[in-house]
């Protein structure tokens, strides 16, 4: 599938830069769909990761590092270790380390830095797939009421993308067996319907996904 | 096959750009709910609710 | 450094309240005012709000000698330019189906400022069923309600369902918090205020809806003051103090702190205030309050004035 648009593609560089950039969602379909998963689909990818491997060394997190590669870090860790359960062990040999979490990890029910936490995990909300697990999810699974203000925040900035990405979270959360303060399927679709742009409706569609699990 | 077509050297990623692409941080500016009189709906209501103003009576 | 909220909270409504004091004859009558009152939200309102103000701080009792000073003559003045109860008595016998009367009276009640015929003419009115069946919003129900409590009217056969007019609103109802517009906020906060007669009683909030509010204040609290809208995230805080537990939010606290004027005025938003002394009374007044009913209630509780 993204093989293809790869292959079609007037400027390969920029379909294999989209393909990076859409990470483990690429296989969204996969996890979510049942939709069976191309070799070439896992070439597609191999090829975005070795024209621009990631580093061996791993960005600190913010505010000890800049925000840009530490993020990039994590999205390219989910791709490669979906990428890895996906194929086993006869798949890509690609590698992605793990980076470490800033030591706020998630803030307590009524903590201050729930609104900047809750924008942060909407930055890394491509984790939020079956098949992916990890301090990340794990920092969700503290946090449901700070998620849940921060979509009421966003939605209510009329930051539908954002909203969209953070909701993203609370579909996970639901589909991981969590109690939610507030009631994920009316959100998801309300930003659905009032968001615009491919992405926005790229991560509600996943989130109906995860809600149906 | 893709290999065929495209030869991984071929290819240059810009890790800047990517970087920020990547980033998605939110919308700088709010666009929250202010008083909007005409999202209201009472004017509308006491328009379609309330008799006009009575006119001068006819001659009998 | 970071100010506690409560000594934020504390010098807001000190500010506020001198201010009120200071600008009191912006809010007298005109001199020909009759009970018709043609322009009641520009005049009448404000002194009934002024008063609510001054007989809350007078209520809390947590003010220092010189506040509850300036609140006891504010009040005083008020009471004054309603003639001691009479206009509203003219305005009800005029009017027998306004609430306004009542409401205000309330403010005055609650510090026991009575005037006989009044209370007379009240408790008939507010037996009436036309009277209690008027088509109001739920919101502006449960004031009618809260203000006869104040005012006794409320005994025997004319006991309030609180439970059914707190169902009714649009906050009884724990909707989705990611929807509500600037209106249905105003709508809450004032359900809130009367359910609770302002903070005295928590436990008027229904268990649901005060965990309901715990949980979404602060996002609306955050998104109100990003835009500069203090008016409303003003009420908000009072809101927090309504709550049996209450919120400290000292973050907007010291938002509001930095924006109240030198002589105590409360802006209401983000645009510019003017110079001139009535048309800064006229625009600004009601948030003025709002602080000082915020700051007041936020020491109150504070200080562990109530469980």
């Amino acid at each position: 599938m993204v093989a293809a648009h790869v292959e079609s593609a007037q400027d390969p560089g920029a379909a294999l830069a989209a393909i990076r950039i859409l990470g483990a969602d690429t296989f969204a379909p996969v996890v979510l769909a049942g939709a069976p998963l191309h070799p070439e689909d896992a070439a597609a990818i191999a090829l975005a990761f070795s024209a621009l491997p990631p580093g061996r060394d791993v960005p600190l997190p913010p505010p000890a590092g800049p925000e840009g590669p530490w993020l990039m870090a994590w999205r390219d860790w989910g791709t490669v270790t979906l990428l890895t359960v996906l194929t086993g062990r006869g798949g890509a040999r690609l590698t992605a380390p793990r980076p470490a979490l800033p030591a706020d990890a998630a803030p307590a029910d009524d903590a201050a830095g729930w609104a900047e936490w809750s924008v942060r995990m909407g930055q890394l909300s491509t984790l939020a797939l079956p098949g992916l697990d990890g301090p990340v999810h794990d920092a969700a699974r503290r946090s449901p009421l700070a998620l849940a203000r921060g979509a009421t925040r966003a939605v209510l900035r009329r930051d539908y993308p954002t909203a969209a990405r953070i909701a993203r979270w609370l579909a996970w959360l639901r589909s991981d067996g969590v109690r939610l303060p507030l009631d994920a399927g009316p959100l998801v679709e309300h930003i659905g319907l009032l968001a615009g742009g491919d992405r926005p409706a790229l991560d509600t569609a996943i989130s109906r996904r995860l809600i149906a699990l | 096959m893709l290999s065929q077509t495209v030869r991984p050297r071929e290819i240059t990623l810009d890790h800047h750009a990517l970087t920020m692409a990547m980033a998605e941080p939110e919308a700088p500016f709010s666009d929250a709910p202010v008083y909007a009189p005409e999202a209201a709906g009472v004017l509308l209501l006491l328009a379609l609710l309330s008799p006009r103003e009575p006119k001068e009576p006819k001659d009998l | 450094m970071a100010m506690p909220a409560t000594e934020a909270a504390h010098r807001i409504a000190s500010q506020a309240l001198t201010w009120l004091h200071t600008q009191r004859e912006h809010g007298a009558l005109p001199p020909d005012t009759t009970a018709e009152l043609a322009e009641p939200d520009s005049v009448y309102k404000p002194l009934g709000e002024t008063a609510l103000a001054a007989s809350l701080v007078l209520r809390e009792g947590v003010a220092g000698s010189a506040e509850l000073r300036l609140a006891r003559e504010l009040l005083d003045f008020c009471w004054k330019q309603l003639g001691g109860g009479a206009m509203l008595h003219e305005r009800l016998l005029r009017y027998p189906m306004m609430t306004d009367p009542l409401e205000t009276y309330a403010h005055f009640a609650r510090c026991d400022y009575r005037h006989e015929a009044l209370d007379r003419l009240l408790a008939h009115t507010t037996s009436l069923r036309s009277a209690r069946a008027a088509e109001v919003l739920p919101n502006r129900r449960l004031a009618v309600a809260n203000a006869a409590r104040i005012g006794g009217f409320d005994q025997g056969g004319l006991a309030t369902d609180w439970a059914a007019l707190s169902r009714a609103t649009w906050l009884g109802a724990c909707p989705e918090p990611w929807l509500i517009d600037w209106m249905t906020a105003y709508c809450m906060t004032h359900t809130v205020f009367h359910l609770t007669d302002w903070g005295r009683l928590p436990s008027g909030l229904p268990g649901d809806v005060a965990q309901y509010l715990t949980r979404w204040l602060p996002a609306w609290i955050d998104i109100w003051a990003e835009i500069g809208e203090w008016d409303l995230v003003a009420e908000l805080l009072i809101v927090s103090n309504c709550l049996a537990e209450p919120r400290r939010d000292p973050v907007a606290w010291e938002r509001l702190a930095g924006i109240q004027h030198e002589d105590g005025l409360m802006p209401r938003d983000g645009r510019p205030v003017g110079d001139d002394p009535a048309e800064r009374f006229a625009a600004h007044h009601h948030t003025t309050v709002v602080a000082a009913v915020a700051g007041t209630l936020a020491v109150s509780r504070a200080l562990g004035a109530r469980s």
